[in-house]
């Protein structure tokens, strides 16, 4: 993290001669004490003194010495540092929330240097700068908006659809084999009505008629329409099943490319992003960049042609009329577009978001059912969601009103195009017929052109269309450029090894926080042995499951190390190290599906009787049997058709199963009743026989059988051994084994004074 | 009339009479209260949407105190009491308070939005607000921007844990109105 900015040549003198010393820090702040925003402040460290700079000039200087007690405080939207200035509590910076984490390390530094030890700050939020233009990447990517380039982006994703090309490729010839078809039966048409209805001649094209008689020539004309109107059916059809191969195959191979990154990302990425937002980009963005590479490939290439083909076909009939054609096109195309999103897309919009919270309110009360009924308060839940569905109805109402409002005029200015062709057409005609003149418009001309007046329509409105679509799918390919360059934190090294885990662990001076100027482990360092149950005790937020998450390697450490058997756990390959890894949680989760197949999750090829053996192991074999479906239940979503203490004998059996070398028990015993955490505590003791056991519990008593107790408080290990010997110690746990006795005790008055009242 | 049991817990209302608050010029918040001096207190609102001036507790928040308060375990006894309403103050302490409180809730009120543009999965804002103009980033989740459903205000939060606010969103400028609302 950068802690060392450059100050401008002007500031840098005023605050050298303030300093007396070199800078050693020098961070921004970004707002002054009374939060006016401000883009020139700073704090900055000197040898002995610290002093804050307002629009460039030194506002504040105080000794390091003459303070003490630097603390960090995060308020809303902002935070600031305070410490005792000459034995009085002053606040001596405020910054933006954008530099919390820079000030968590000033704070450090601050209290070091006044307590005149050794700065030492472990740093190692590197401040995520683009290698490129050195701008500060904002947390949670790895992507410089500035530099990326929109081209990579669509370069890397339209790579993807190259194996796929030839569908695309095949789908545009198949479409532009079916525009030239069409526009052929238009000049078939015309000819019907010119050559076999009227008196003109034949065209030089259709000579070889010219010796049938007109009604004949009328057939073969109309056979050769309707043979050119079914293999146009029949290769449109064709085409679509190449389109729809292109695209089906084009987005299950990038949503499997997607997924594939978000599994290989860390436990930390994938906890602070959103799953929402996760899903979006692996379904919808993907499903809009599919369509949006069909469509550029496609649709746009074939409206330009169909455009062009048509136009040229009508400049050939009648220049004139050709662009009279023309004329009403941006009128009618406007009112359309305008009458579509300006007056009836908004109310629909406004209907998407009504009936939005109508569903989501009637998912809530579903969902609450039994809260409702208890409350009796059916009515007014009746009444919100009436207020919702009325809300729905007006703006259904509006919306079909609107379109029936509008839909007239529009087709009034578009047919009016039409009419326009047929007075321009109409007055050629009639003028060549009055003048005997053999060159003029023929009726079979102007019919053939109102036919094609919508084939020049039509493309224009996909054009018009693109600039909206491409913009929104090029929202969806950085969505999903971003995450597919994302870098994993826990990688294995190409040095990384298989290590089969005996079960011995070392914490050597271990330091780490999830932001590491904020640790919340601090220089631990111990030995467990193979085998070893080891009971982790303190408060909350005192770094219990922190050192678990450590030990399963969802994070790397930022001091020290972690040696399993001597080996350094980044050593490691992670899939072979996590496969050697139980972990039994206060509230398992049971993935939906068959229960036999949750169970072997850990172990996909675990035999039937590997499985049961495990669930009996597990004490659970004797509640799954006397389900209807045996081991064949079907999970429900989130397991919500087992209860507590069923969920937690599943786990065991899934942690079984693997046959872990180091097992993890976090809260695994809390929340149950006496007799099932009964069952529990001996299914459990079963499974941590001979391996290396780390177990979380408040309930002190479900720990009496650890080998050694670790009392954790403020992220350091302060006390360590066996139970006896640490009650004998009268130390932090021992007042809580007492604190917790007391609760007990009190409990069983109240349960005394509940039997004598049943009595 | 009997009792429920929601009458049997007391509120510490603070009596305004017998409390002065002061900033003093090293900008920490004090109380004199009832004969006790604190000479650090932190100001929390219970509605800071829809009732920002009721409801608001006062909390000893001088750290060399709270690690003790800790060691017992009771953490209620940080709260030194709940003032009914700023307005029962005098002016001169509640400006006072109400300076303090929009320190401690800052979020700069969002009067103009200049631009807002969608690159690589984040928002890049660029807006005026009443403390300066202000260049900010958002993530795509919908719960950057939260229209408070008791309320007229839309609240913005970016990557960083700032947050922004606009006060009447439906009297709010035209023009930058619809840019946010095409992300809402």
């Amino acid at each position: 993290m950068k802690l060392d900015f450059e100050l401008p040549e002007k500031v840098k003198m005023k605050v050298l001669q303030s300093l007396m010393s070199d800078i050693q820090y020098c961070v921004p702040m970004g707002m002054d004490i009374l939060g006016n925003k401000r883009s020139e402040s700073w704090f900055v460290i000197g040898d002995d003194k610290w002093l804050t700079v307002q629009d460039g000039e030194v506002e504040r200087v105080e000794y390091i010495g003459d303070c003490k007690d630097f603390i960090l405080k995060s308020y809303i939207g902002n935070g600031y540092v305070k410490c005792t200035v000459n034995g009085q509590v002053s606040m001596i910076a405020r910054f933006s929330m954008s530099e919390l984490v820079r000030f968590g390390y000033i704070v450090q530094i601050l209290n070091q240097m006044s307590e005149d030890l050794p700065v030492s700050v472990y740093n190692n939020d590197k401040d995520r700068v683009c290698p490129k233009c050195g701008r500060i990447l904002i947390r949670g990517t790895n992507l410089c908006p500035k530099c990326s380039k929109r081209g990579a982006a669509v370069k890397q994703i339209f790579q993807m659809g190259a194996p796929f090309l030839p569908y695309l490729i095949g789908t545009l010839l198949i479409y532009l084999v079916c525009v030239y078809i069409s526009l052929r039966e238009v000049t078939y048409n015309q000819v019907i009505v010119d050559s076999c209805f009227g008196t003109i001649d034949l065209p030089e094209e259709f000579a070889h008629l010219a010796n049938l008689s007109k009604l004949d020539a009328f057939f073969n004309l109309m056979g050769t329409i309707i043979i050119m109107g079914i293999s146009r059916f029949f290769l449109g059809t064709l085409g679509s099943i190449f389109a729809y191969n292109f695209h089906t195959r084009f987005t299950t191979k990038v949503r499997k490319v997607v997924f594939d990154k978000v599994q290989s990302l860390s436990v930390n990425y994938i906890t602070t992003a959103s799953p929402g937002d996760i899903m979006n980009r692996t379904f919808n963005d993907v499903g809009q960049i599919g369509a949006f590479l069909q469509q550029v490939t496609v649709t746009i290439i074939q409206a330009v042609l169909t455009f062009i083909m048509a136009f040229i076909m009508m400049l050939n009939m009648n220049v004139t009329v050709a662009f009279v054609i023309l004329i009403p096109a941006p009128l009618s195309l406007y009112l359309q577009r305008y009458g579509w999103n300006r007056l009836y897309g908004k109310i629909w919009k406004k209907w998407i978001i009504a009936s939005d919270k109508a569903t989501s309110f009637l998912h809530d009360i579903l969902s609450g059912i039994k809260v409702v009924k208890v409350f009796g308060t059916e009515a007014r839940a009746v009444n919100t969601f009436k207020r919702y569905a009325k809300k729905m109805a007006e703006l259904n109402i509006k919306a079909i009103t609107t379109q029936s409002l509008i839909q007239p005029p529009i087709s009034v200015i578009m047919s009016l195009g039409q009419y326009f062709v047929y007075v321009v057409g109409g007055i050629a005609i009639c003028t060549g017929i009055i003048n005997n003149d053999p060159n003029a418009m023929t009726v079979g001309t102007l019919t053939a052109m109102l036919s094609i007046m919508f084939r020049v329509y039509d493309p224009l409105n996909i054009l018009l269309d693109m600039p909206q679509t491409i913009a929104n799918s090029m929202i969806s390919i950085q969505r999903v450029y971003e995450l597919l360059n994302q870098v994993p934190e826990i990688v294995d090294k190409n040095e990384s090894v298989q290590h089969r885990i005996d079960g011995n662990i070392e914490f050597k001076n271990v330091s780490f926080g999830y932001n590491s100027w904020d640790r919340v482990l601090k220089d631990v360092s111990f030995t467990v042995k193979k085998g070893e149950m080891i009971g982790l005790v303190g408060r909350s937020g005192s770094g219990k499951s922190t050192l678990t998450n450590l030990v399963c390697r969802f994070y790397d450490v930022n001091e020290g190390s972690i040696l399993i058997d001597g080996v350094d756990i980044r050593d490691i390959q992670r899939e072979s190290f996590s496969n050697q890894l139980g972990v039994v949680l206060q509230e398992n989760f049971l993935f939906s599906g068959p229960l036999f197949e949750n169970l072997r999750y850990s172990k996909p090829d675990a035999t039937y009787e590997e499985v049961i053996r495990a669930a009996k192991i597990a004490n659970a074999h004797d509640f799954i049997i006397n389900l209807p479906d045996g081991y064949d239940t079907w999970v429900a979503e989130g397991g919500s058709n087992f209860s507590g203490g069923e969920k937690q004998r599943i786990a065991i059996a899934r942690a079984i199963l693997c046959d872990p070398a180091i097992l993890i028990l976090d809260e695994a015993t809390s929340a149950l009743d006496v007799e099932t955490e009964a069952q529990i505590q001996e299914a459990l003791q079963r499974l941590i026989e001979g391996r290396t056991t780390f177990a979380i519990a408040h309930r002190l008593s479900t720990l009496k059988n650890a080998n050694r107790l670790f009392v954790l408080d403020k992220g350091k290990i302060v006390e360590m051994g066996t139970h006896d010997e640490l009650l004998r110690k009268k130390g932090i746990y021992f007042s809580l084994v007492m604190a917790q006795r007391t609760m007990a005790k009190r409990k069983g008055k109240t349960d005394t004074v509940s039997e004598l009242l049943a009595n | 009339m009997s009792n429920t049991i929601v009458d049997s817990m007391d509120i510490e209302l603070i009596d305004v009479k017998e409390a002065k608050f002061n900033i003093t010029p090293n900008h920490m918040l004090t109380l004199d209260y009832k004969g006790t001096f604190y000479p650090c207190v932190r100001l929390n609102r219970s509605f800071p949407f829809t009732n920002p001036d009721k409801y608001i507790s006062v909390m000893d928040d001088d750290d060399s105190e709270k690690d003790k308060v800790r060691e017992i375990g009771d953490e209620k006894k940080l709260e030194i009491g709940i003032i009914k309403d700023l307005n029962e103050f005098d002016p001169v302490s509640r400006q006072i308070l109400e300076r303090y409180l929009e320190l401690r809730y800052f979020a700069p009120e969002i009067k103009k939005v200049l631009s807002i543009k969608e690159e690589f999965g984040y928002r890049y804002w660029t807006v005026d607000t009443d403390k300066g103009p202000c260049k900010f980033t958002t993530t795509l989740a919908r719960s950057a921007i939260v229209n408070i459903s008791t309320s007229d205000r839309v609240m913005i939060y970016d990557v960083d844990g700032n947050r922004f606010q606009i006060l009447e969103f439906s009297k709010f400028e035209p023009k930058s109105r619809k840019m946010i609302e095409a992300y809402m």
